[in-house]
């Protein structure tokens, strides 16, 4: 039921990145809700939702995209799973894992995006992708996860009343 | 549990790297074009309301800028008045000699344009593309040459029924035959990750000097002739030396666009026979 919840707030983040986003760009990068809302999933709730979530969040951002679809997913997938092995579930009140997860994960994210458009035949100089795109995105999720972590925080709070959180 | 993870994650990893597989040889094409259909409308609503706010947000901050920039435009719209009667004059010469010669080409005014909106950015950001509300019920085909009444956009390179991908003229992977319009030195503008244009592959002996207009060459046939592409800032040798480079900056603001027009009719010179013809021999 949870991980069906996650399918509209997705749709519209999508969206908000392909529309609203790009108008805060500070060089090439700007925030990614899809990514934020995925990683703040995946520190609250179980693993296998989360991923979910990645599939479904990366299919939608791929399908407003030049990359190929499954692009964005197995990006998404890759840092739920990663996260989810360091840190697994924390607490919703942490404002200090998210953060760092979020940084992190976009460095991983966008290597992942860079590598599958030049497997395509999309090259992108990546020394320059990475500091013109990367370092800014970074630091946006970086900032923005906060507030949208304690968000989720609550809704899965509405979700899963019961569960025991381990911080 | 834990293996029951590790399992669900090797699963979908194997499911996403099929479905990019599938993607990238064009496999899913009917399905991403139906399923973009709603997306595309959703998202072009959005576009709107955000183009709106924004355009409300920047006028606000900028009135008084804006003041003075319409007189400089005003005065500069009264030189370009009489610039243009100069080469009305000259526009007319050129179609009569043109049709006492029998010399056909494909001329601005037998460009049929599809007008059409703005809905979205490549969300990647390593991509320098956008997404248009025309499609093939338009008459949008691959590979047809987007523009604006400032210059050339970019080309189509994905669409669907509704819908179309425009790469920009700014992204790495763009390349279009160039020439500069006073020296007519010959080149090949390539976008920057950074958003400017590189006129590349100049020749050492031409002249390229800045302010210069550049335009469209019309080799390789990836576009029309004479669509403006941007103007000179500045020239230097390539590292290599063996040739000149130029930077180009655009007239048109790729971050703010909001409305293009695709080239329904322009045809490329089919040159795939000749090809065959080489390899063959």
């Amino acid at each position: 039921m949870a991980g069906y919840i996650g399918i509209p707030i997705l749709m519209i983040a999508a969206v908000l990145n392909a529309t609203v986003m790009p108008e805060f760009r500070i060089g090439g990068g700007a925030p990614d809700l899809v990514l934020i809302l995925v990683v703040s999933w995946a520190l609250l709730a179980d693993v296998r939702e989360a991923m979910l979530w990645s599939v479904v969040g990366g299919v939608l951002q791929d399908w407003l995209s030049v990359a190929p679809l499954g692009t964005s997913a197995l990006g998404l997938v890759i840092v739920v799973f990663a996260a989810d092995a360091v840190f697994g579930q924390i607490s919703r009140n942490n404002i200090i894992v998210p953060p760092l997860v979020a940084a992190a994960g976009t460095v991983v994210y966008h290597l992942i995006i860079l590598s599958v458009l030049w497997v395509v035949g999309i090259n992108v100089p990546i020394d320059r992708g990475l500091s013109y795109v990367t370092i800014p995105a970074m630091f946006y999720n970086a900032l923005l996860i906060i507030p949208v972590f304690r968000l989720m925080g609550r809704v899965s709070l509405w979700l899963h009343p019961r569960r025991t959180r381990v911080g | 549990m834990r293996a029951g993870r590790v399992f669900s994650f090797i699963l979908t990893m194997i499911a996403m790297l099929l479905l990019i597989f599938l993607s990238s040889r064009g496999l899913l094409g009917p399905l991403e074009g139906v399923v973009s259909v709603p997306l595309s409308f959703v998202q072009g609503v959005v576009s709107g309301i955000t183009h709106t706010i924004s355009d409300g947000l920047d006028d606000l901050s900028n009135f008084r800028r804006l003041e003075k920039r319409n007189q400089d435009l005003e005065e500069a719209y009264a030189i370009a008045q009489s610039q243009l009667a100069e080469y009305r004059e000259k526009a007319l010469l050129y179609d009569d000699l043109a049709s006492l010669l029998d010399y056909d080409r494909f001329e601005p005014e037998d460009r049929e344009f599809v007008t059409c909106d703005v809905i979205g950015l490549d969300n990647t950001g390593f991509v320098r593309a956008i997404q248009i509300n025309c499609g093939r019920r338009d008459g949008v085909e691959l590979n047809d040459p987007v523009v604006t009444e400032l210059g050339m956009v970019g080309r189509v390179t994905k669409v669907s029924a509704t819908g179309a991908e425009v790469l920009l003229l700014t992204d790495p992977n763009s390349q279009v035959s160039a020439r500069a319009q006073s020296t007519r030195a010959e080149g090949v503008v390539v976008g920057q990750l950074s958003g400017d244009l590189l006129m590349s592959y100049i020749s050492v002996d031409d002249e390229v000097r800045e302010g210069d207009f550049v335009v469209t060459s019309g080799l390789g046939q990836t576009a029309p002739a004479d669509l403006i592409l941007g103007r000179v800032l500045s020239v230097s040798l390539a590292q290599s030396e063996l040739y000149q480079e130029a930077r180009v900056r655009s007239l048109v603001e790729f971050d703010r666009l909001e409305v293009v027009q695709v080239i329904t009719n322009f045809e490329p010179v089919d040159l795939s026979v000749f090809e065959d013809q080489t390899e063959q021999q």
